[in-house]
């Protein structure tokens, strides 16, 4: 007979009792942030605070507004067209492509080339790039023929097919 | 006092009508298994150390850079810096999934109802907003820093420096709100252990495999421009260490600091001024002429690259024995270069005694070239790429 499982925790489960010691690090935390605004406005002909801010909350607002959304309804989309055997190794390749890509995104563009200057951005990024990405998706080819053979525990059950 | 203010915080705000609940804000609209406080929690901790890592090498980096008086940079080990400025890029380059992973996973509490319980639930979301934001920032600008591009509109150093103090604080308020709830996900016997919905897509443990992955496959691919031994593995690394003038990279040519005709003349002197009881002015002749040392020294640079060169020169305290000081003083090092923040560069404590602290004439056993500061070059252990001036013409004892 199982045992009666508690359920898991959804990010809005009932949260624990705070750490007493908490005040201490909201203001150990308020006085550094203090120390960066501080620095950011004495130093605001380098930092230009119109543009700093720009960047600043453009970077979350975009995030939270447009690229999560995005990447989520396209995951969702992208794997109901994979047989459920292999979808969590084939998001997985998907996943590590795209973090890749824009991981090296300036260096792709590369905006950064000097003409005076031909050892910066010396590589030819298209090419590596997808020499890299081969590399990942024969891992996760590999990983697929193992998956034919074997029923790891490292996947998790597939029995819905949602 | 005290009380009146916690009670102020904590007192309910009005509801939102509950016409607004409506899209995402709607109950049980996020269905994935991976939307979860274990996942969020090792994610929250691998980021911790990331960014705690990333925090602290660039504090040395500013701090050998814009010295404060209590602050002194030994000149040995001599790959010091180059470890701990390579780990500050590769951590940061880590924290690319590690950061989308983790906002992610947590992606439902930005849609969270009511948006704001009370005053005090609202201020610790705003501090989310911060260090959302100043991550992103940090990331972002850090990421095409490496790559040598500038479209923000401020200069890089500063604003990326001082935006890290804002995103450090906002990370300790986080630590504060969060340390039950993480340290609950991460428990042994946290109940996500045992139980994990079925569903068709990756697993908790997968996704997290996943992550992992992508922030090794990032380092790999790039940490060859920082580990000599993994030269090899760099296909994507803005920098090749064997690409440049005399197989070396350079960061500033003659030609965008405008010294060019300056260090192609023939009247040129090495001059040792200030305070000492015999200034000397040498031609490149004499300067030859002199005892020359050699070193097996890397130059690294703060976006995270370097390479080894094997220079050969005048060492810095053989020509203060000629000038007549010891090396116990403090240096200016000044280029030809006619402006630019990194024109002229501070020689002090351990570094000024070195006997590999170089004025380096030849690179590889040729005449510098021009790129890399002929007619004459600081090289030293221990110590940042800009700060190894090049062209120098001066070096006044203070």
């Amino acid at each position: 007979m199982t045992p009666e499982l508690e359920p898991p925790r959804t990010l809005s489960a009932e949260e624990p009792p705070r750490w007493r010691g908490r005040f201490v690090l909201y203001a150990v935390g308020a006085a550094t942030m203090l120390v960066g605004l501080r620095g950011l406005l004495t130093h605001a002909s380098s930092t230009s605070p119109p543009h700093w801010l720009l960047i600043f909350a453009g970077g979350a607002v975009l995030h939270d507004g447009l690229w999560a959304p995005v990447v989520a309804v396209a995951l969702l989309v992208g794997s109901r067209l994979v047989p459920t055997a292999y979808r969590a190794v084939v998001q997985g390749g998907v996943v590590v492509s795209g973090l890749l890509v824009l991981a090296v995104l300036p260096e792709l563009l590369g905006y950064g080339r000097k003409a005076d200057n031909p050892s910066v951005l010396p590589q030819a990024y298209g090419r590596h790039l997808l020499l890299t990405l081969g590399g990942v998706w024969l891992g996760v080819l590999l990983l697929v023929g193992w998956r034919r053979l074997h029923r790891p525990p490292f996947f998790a059950p597939d029995e819905s097919a949602d | 006092m005290v009380r009146r203010a916690l009670a102020l915080l904590t007192r309910p705000l009005p509801q939102p009508p509950r016409l607004l609940r409506q899209g995402p804000l709607r109950p049980g609209r996020f269905k994935s298994r991976l939307h979860n406080e274990r996942v969020a929690s090792f994610l929250g901790l691998a980021l911790g150390i990331t960014f705690s890592v990333c925090f602290v090498t660039g504090l040395i980096s500013h701090a050998i850079q814009h010295p404060p008086s209590w602050f002194l940079w030994p000149s040995r080990p001599v790959n010091l810096y180059r470890a701990t400025q390579g780990l500050h890029v590769m951590t940061g380059l880590a924290s690319v999934p590690l950061l989308l992973a983790k906002l992610w996973t947590v992606y439902p509490k930005l849609w969270e109802w009511p948006p704001a319980r009370n005053l005090a639930h609202a201020i610790e979301r705003a501090s989310l907003f911060v260090l959302v934001g100043g991550a992103m920032f940090q990331i972002v600008t850090g990421l095409a820093n490496i790559a040598y591009w500038y479209p923000f509109g401020f200069f890089f150093t500063t604003a990326h420096y001082w935006t890290a103090w804002i995103t450090i604080g906002a990370m300790v308020v986080h630590i504060g709100t969060r340390a039950t709830v993480a340290r609950r996900g991460l428990s042994r016997t946290s109940p996500d252990l045992a139980a994990e919905p079925a569903g068709s897509g990756l697993s908790r443990r997968g996704f997290l495999t996943t992550v992992g992955v992508a922030s090794g496959v990032i380092v790999a691919s790039i940490i060859g421009e920082s580990a000599p031994a993994l030269r090899d593995l760099n296909l994507l690394g803005p920098r090749r260490a064997d690409v440049g003038p005399q197989s070396l990279p350079v960061n500033k040519s003659a030609a965008a600091a405008r010294v060019t005709d300056r260090a192609r003349d023939p009247a040129y002197r090495l001059q040792v001024a200030g305070a000492v009881p015999h200034p000397l002015s040498l031609t490149l002749a004499e300067l030859a002429a002199m005892p020359q040392a050699g070193a097996g020294l890397p130059i690294t640079c703060v976006e995270g690259w370097s390479a080894d060169g094997h220079w050969s020169g005048v060492r810095v305290r053989d020509l203060l024995a000629r000038a007549g000081v010891g090396t116990d003083v403090r240096l200016r090092i000044e280029s030809l270069q006619p402006g630019g923040l990194y024109r002229t560069s501070m020689l002090e404590g351990s570094h000024v005694g070195d006997p590999l602290t170089l004025l380096a004439l030849r690179l590889g056993g040729r005449v510098l070239h021009v790129d890399h500061g002929y007619p004459c070059r600081l090289i030293a252990p221990n110590r940042p790429g800009v700060l190894q001036t090049k062209w120098v013409h001066r070096v006044v004892v203070l």
